[in-house]
């Protein structure tokens, strides 16, 4: 019958709101209420977005005041609220305008409660630590702990698959990606789909995975025509290119949408792009191919009318080259950075 | 008004489940607010419903022009006053639609046709229903049969003014939270008995159905959750006076004594599982599936009584708040 809205939003810094504010977090933890309960209840007190990120887990929370699950966005943005004794965990307030009244007791309140909830004993496993050496948004403090954790010094290679176990000690997963640490700069073994990327110094691996994952979006299947192992350093200028498209822009390309039509009924248009951008002659591209060169050249001469440029000349050949290289982004499996 | 002391009524408070962990910090806030009721209470609890709480925005029903919000006079039963509808229609005039007869909550004694309309906002807002809210008397003042006659008689009218209203008369569904759940219910068996009009749905929002206090559940909440057994005794004693469970309450007051529950609409009907109604819903539920009747039933583990407008935030919420939309949907979209 007390048909109202409860209206739990802090809106006075009083006696009687702050009090409010520690009995509703202590009563959620007496209930052993869930995070996620936890995170609700700093959104609907605070009336604003919150979010609760858990870098050993590699788990990111966000909701609206109405408890609605948000989707996953950047939280560097955000000032951060550590949970204590948990290593790369924090809550934030996405808090647009003036502070509310009682902000800062929201979200320490709510970090006490998230730490007793998780107990006492921060998550110290390898792969935990390689989550938070990973993150992006950790604090530095809490990344030096980590790598240090996982004894790191100097350049570390940082491997990233979604097709197959990497052989490492040092490994970990976000969402489909397989990622690896290898300590300074081993050859990385051929066989795998994998982008590659060094980090100069072990602070510096969150970058690296970023650029690790935009060479696996370039690397072709293992057996392709092109490499399956790419290394962010090895593309250069191309990596430039690589992040600015997304896979939905670079579909958009006229280039890209020809080859893609070109493709339905002709399978062969890819690995004969590429095998001609590769080789320096044509006679090693139908070697490389398997083809008789007159075969080869039968289908260049189609295949320069279809395109309305001639890859094998200079203007046509790095148009091609961009080309492919954009086909390539648009057909890469992306997935969001860490899905959950 | 007499009052019978509980104690003479509840020999027992037998067990309960417990509350819901996300909801149960909540409550303490709920109790602040809202004091037991008594017959020394109810003047300020209604003056504090009147003036809104502090804090809480005033919903702003014209949904920023979507919605148009208009206030209409209409008859009342047979030789009583006028009874005001609020009606909220799409702004942009499109065939006839789909309505919501709604009757607000309030344990029969508190709240007007605005509380907790904002619920169906949205569906006027993206043009799909037109919305019909309805201000009948409250108990003690206006007893029984006020309260459900005024219903019936808004909702007769809205039924004869369907043109008008751009209303598609096929699809009529009533409406109802708590005691208006109650009321809905009621409302439902008068339109059945007196053969106008004919009604598709009835959603019966954790409803007040049964004022005989046999159940478990009605006995098993004292102090506890939302409107518990002294609340419940004291909105059923301001509906019926010396009436109130005995043999002369009519089915359209208190929906759980209806023997026949054949020819009624589809109906949605939910509760939370730690509120007084809980054993009244259940049995409604089955007793209409018996006759008959399609009823999609749900009951929300650990929720208290209102849980989820109360509570919105929390997940069992969401659940309890996304399903019922769902069924809304479905009823409006036939």
């Amino acid at each position: 019958m007390r048909d109202l809205i409860g209206k739990l939003e802090v809106v006075d810094d009083d006696t009687a709101s702050a009090l409010r504010v520690i009995d509703h977090f202590d009563h959620l933890l007496e209930e052993r209420a869930s995070k996620a309960a936890v995170v609700r209840a700093v959104a609907v007190m605070a009336g604003c977005p919150a979010g609760l990120h858990d870098a050993a887990h590699a788990l990111t929370r966000r909701f609206a005041p109405s408890g609605r699950a948000l989707p996953i966005a950047p939280t560097d943005t955000w000032r951060h609220e550590p949970i204590p004794g948990h290593p790369g965990s924090w809550l934030w307030l996405e808090r647009t305008g003036p502070d509310g009244p009682l902000d800062a007791l929201i979200v320490e309140r709510a970090a006490r409660a998230l730490q007793a909830l998780a107990g006492d004993t921060a998550d110290r496993s390898t792969m935990g630590m390689v989550r938070i050496a990973c993150d992006l948004n950790a604090s530095d403090d809490d990344r030096r702990d980590a790598v240090m954790r996982l004894g790191l010094l100097g350049p570390v290679t940082v491997v990233v698959s979604r097709s197959m176990d990497l052989q490492a000690s040092l490994r970990t997963a976000f969402g489909s990606d397989r990622v690896a640490l290898l300590p300074g700069t081993p050859t990385v073994p051929e066989g795998i789909r994998a982008g590659v990327s060094v980090a100069p110094e072990p602070l510096e691996l969150p970058t690296a995975l970023e650029q690790a994952r935009v060479a696996l979006r370039v690397a072709d299947e293992v057996d392709g025509s092109a490499p399956s192992l790419v290394t962010y350093e090895g593309l250069g200028a191309l990596a430039c290119v690589v992040e600015r498209f997304t896979p939905e822009e670079a579909a958009m390309v006229e280039d890209v949408r020809r080859i893609d039509n070109l493709l339905a009924g002709h399978p062969w248009v890819i690995q004969t792009l590429q095998a001609v951008l590769d080789q320096t002659s044509l006679r090693q591209s139908a070697t490389m191919l398997h083809l008789h060169h007159s075969t080869l050249q039968e289908r260049l001469t189609w295949l320069s009318a279809e395109l309305g440029y001639s890859p094998l000349k200079a203007r046509g050949r790095t148009r091609a080259g961009v080309a492919v290289l954009l086909w390539r982004i648009a057909h890469c499996r992306e997935e969001p950075p860490q899905p959950q | 008004m007499s009052k019978t002391p509980t104690g003479r009524i509840f020999a027992d408070t037998p067990v309960r489940p417990p509350f819901d962990p996300e909801l149960a910090p909540v409550l303490e806030v709920l109790q602040q607010m809202v004091p037991p009721l008594s017959d020394d209470v109810l003047p300020g609890v209604r003056q504090g419903f009147a003036e809104g709480f502090p804090g809480v925005e005033p919903a702003d029903l014209s949904a920023g022009g979507a919605v148009r919000v208009e206030e209409r006079q209409v008859p009342g039963p047979a030789g009583a006053p006028d009874i005001t509808l609020l009606i909220l229609s799409p702004a942009e005039e499109a065939g006839p639609r789909p309505v919501i007869y709604y009757i607000h909550g309030g344990g029969m004694v508190l709240g007007d046709h605005r509380l907790g309309v904002d619920v169906l906002l949205p569906y006027v807002a993206e043009g799909s229903a037109v919305v019909v809210s309805v201000d009948y008397r409250l108990a003690p003042e206006h007893p029984d049969p006020a309260l459900v006659e005024d219903c019936y008689a808004g909702l007769v009218w809205t039924a004869k003014n369907a043109a008008d209203l751009g209303i598609d008369r096929q699809r009529l569904i009533i409406a109802g939270t708590s005691a208006g759940g109650g009321l809905a219910a009621g409302t439902a068996l008068l339109a059945r008995d007196r053969a106008f009009p004919t009604l598709s749905h009835q959603v019966l929002v954790c409803p007040m159905l049964d004022d005989r206090f046999e159940t478990h559940s009605s006995r098993m909440l004292d102090g506890e959750g939302v409107w518990d057994r002294g609340d419940n005794l004291f909105g059923w004693t301001a509906l019926l006076g010396e009436r109130r469970g005995g043999p002369d309450v009519s089915p359209y007051a208190a929906p759980a004594r209806a023997e026949d529950l054949t020819g009624l609409p589809r109906t949605y009907i939910d509760t939370g599982s730690v509120e007084s109604f809980r054993d009244e819903v259940l049995s409604y539920a089955s007793r209409l599936s018996e006759a008959g009747v399609s009823v999609d039933l749900h009951m929300w583990g650990g929720g208290f009584h209102g849980f989820d407008l109360m509570a919105p935030h929390a997940a069992v919420s969401g659940a309890s708040i996304a399903t019922r939309d769902e069924f809304i949907r479905r009823a409006l979209e036939s």
